[in-house]
């Protein structure tokens, strides 16, 4: 009958939506519940059935991005999540309170040395102009790291999630592209999306605390610490009342950084760690690039493109990401009830 | 470990399955019969479901046939899910039985 060949040639075309695998499973008998549910001389699908179909291979599609036991990589973006959050909590918190307790320099910090200090002062309106825009923006972000390490804390992950979509909202709505223009902020807005890709892929902070044992706890709150005592240092810059040059700052969160991840490294000492440590230096890799050309006095007139700064993290977060949650052959092997159709 | 209570629709799946081997077509009409025509199951949602359910052992394939050109696969519930059914049954009915014993207590019922 045409109009029966008709319709089945429209519920192939939907069918077609689902995976590769899913369809060579079930396809054929899809297709006959679906025939069979149709109404005499029914020459199109129903939109209760198009609805019904697309959103159940949108689930399929995600659920081949799920994590699968014993997968190293799984298990590397679950300590993620938890680590993520809590190493960036103390630099948040330094932040947030900074600016609750002192107000922002209206000249040249006198400490800076010569070259940089007349480099600043060519363009000091622009760069204090810039930091005032911006500093609501870094606050939300810091306050937004703040709940969402308690989130992941309490191992809420849905809490966790909603808290990151919502800032990324604000973000974009209100930020918008051209405020991405300090590090901080991309390294925020990094950590936020791996840490949703991470939490949407793997099993979460209730995984990732299982991963962790007192010595690596132990090792990992001494870099927190660290990384928070060197982030008030550098955050003191934008106050005047430091001591350290500016490339003696960056040099020292620089090197926290790189003992963090070694420490994360160490503590850990297994395959998700370097899964790990990967995450964590796409999440860095803005902060190095801006620690760079600080160190070589060019960054305020040579700002970074966006392109150079975000798209390298994110292409290799991406990556990281979509090899951690690739099923192990082993796995894939002996998914159970799976029999297939010819 | 207490489990999660199952979801409506994977528990009227199961109970389609109690009685007998059903394949994908047989199970959705069953579910409808079961809940009064209250719950209806479209393809996607209702191989969403047993997909699902494979991958947890709590229903196998029981055969497949062709009729009239067509597949029709057979779904039968594993052991572990004739468990986690009668499990279930036994929750919703003491839960059942709680609310109808204090709404009799309290004259709601006659």
């Amino acid at each position: 009958m045409n109009e029966q060949a008709g319709l089945e040639r429209r519920y192939r075309r939907l069918l077609a939506a689902y995976p590769a695998a899913y369809r060579r499973r079930h396809e054929e008998e899809m297709l006959t519940v679906l025939l069979a549910g149709a109404r005499p001389g029914q020459r199109r699908p129903e939109l209760a059935d198009v609805a019904d179909l697309l959103a159940g291979a949108a689930r399929m599609r995600l659920r081949l991005i799920q994590p699968y036991p014993g997968n190293a990589g799984a298990d590397g973006l679950a300590l993620f999540t938890v680590l993520a959050a809590l190493l960036l909590a103390g630099p948040a918190i330094a932040t947030l309170a900074l600016h609750l307790v002192r107000t922002p320099p209206s000249g040249i910090p006198a400490s800076l040395r010569p070259g940089l200090r007349d480099l600043l002062e060519a363009r000091w309106a622009e760069i204090d102009a810039m930091y005032r825009r911006i500093r609501q923006t870094i606050d939300l972000a810091a306050a937004g790291q703040i709940l969402i390490a308690i989130a992941v804390v309490l191992r809420l992950k849905r809490v966790a999630l909603t808290l990151i979509a919502g800032i990324l909202g604000w973000w974009l709505l209100l930020g918008g592209y051209g405020l991405l223009r300090v590090p901080f902020e991309e390294l925020f807005l990094l950590c936020y999306l791996l840490e949703a890709a991470a939490l949407l892929t793997s099993a979460g902070p209730r995984r990732g605390r299982q991963l962790l044992t007192w010595k690596s706890v132990t090792v990992l709150a001494a870099a927190a610490a660290v990384l928070t005592i060197s982030w008030i240092y550098w955050m003191r810059l934008w106050f005047g009342d430091l001591g350290p040059s500016h490339t003696q700052a960056s040099d020292l969160v620089a090197a926290t950084m790189g003992l963090v991840a070694i420490g994360a490294a160490v503590a850990l000492a297994s395959r998700p760690a370097r899964y790990l440590v990967s995450l964590y230096a796409t999440v860095f890799y803005p902060v190095g690039c801006w620690l760079l050309r600080m160190a070589e006095n060019d960054y305020y007139s040579h700002i970074p493109s966006l392109a150079v700064q975000l798209l390298p993290p994110l292409i290799a977060g991406s990556v990281i990401v979509i090899v951690a949650c690739r099923r192990p052959a082993d796995n894939r092997a002996r998914r159970p009830g799976l029999p297939h159709v010819n | 470990m207490t489990e999660r209570p199952m979801q409506e629709p994977t528990f009227l799946i199961l109970t389609a399955l109690a009685a007998q081997p059903q394949h994908g077509y047989g199970i959705m009409t069953d579910v409808r019969t079961i809940s009064a025509g209250r719950v209806r199951l479209r393809a996607g949602t209702l191989y969403a479901a047993l997909d699902r359910l494979l991958a947890d052992e709590l229903i196998d394939v029981d055969h497949e046939e062709v009729v009239d050109g067509r597949l029709r696969r057979y779904y039968a519930l594993s052991p572990e899910g004739r468990g986690r059914l009668i499990t279930e049954a036994a929750r919703l009915q003491a839960n059942a039985t709680a609310a109808v014993t204090r709404l009799r207590a309290a004259g709601a019922l006659g």
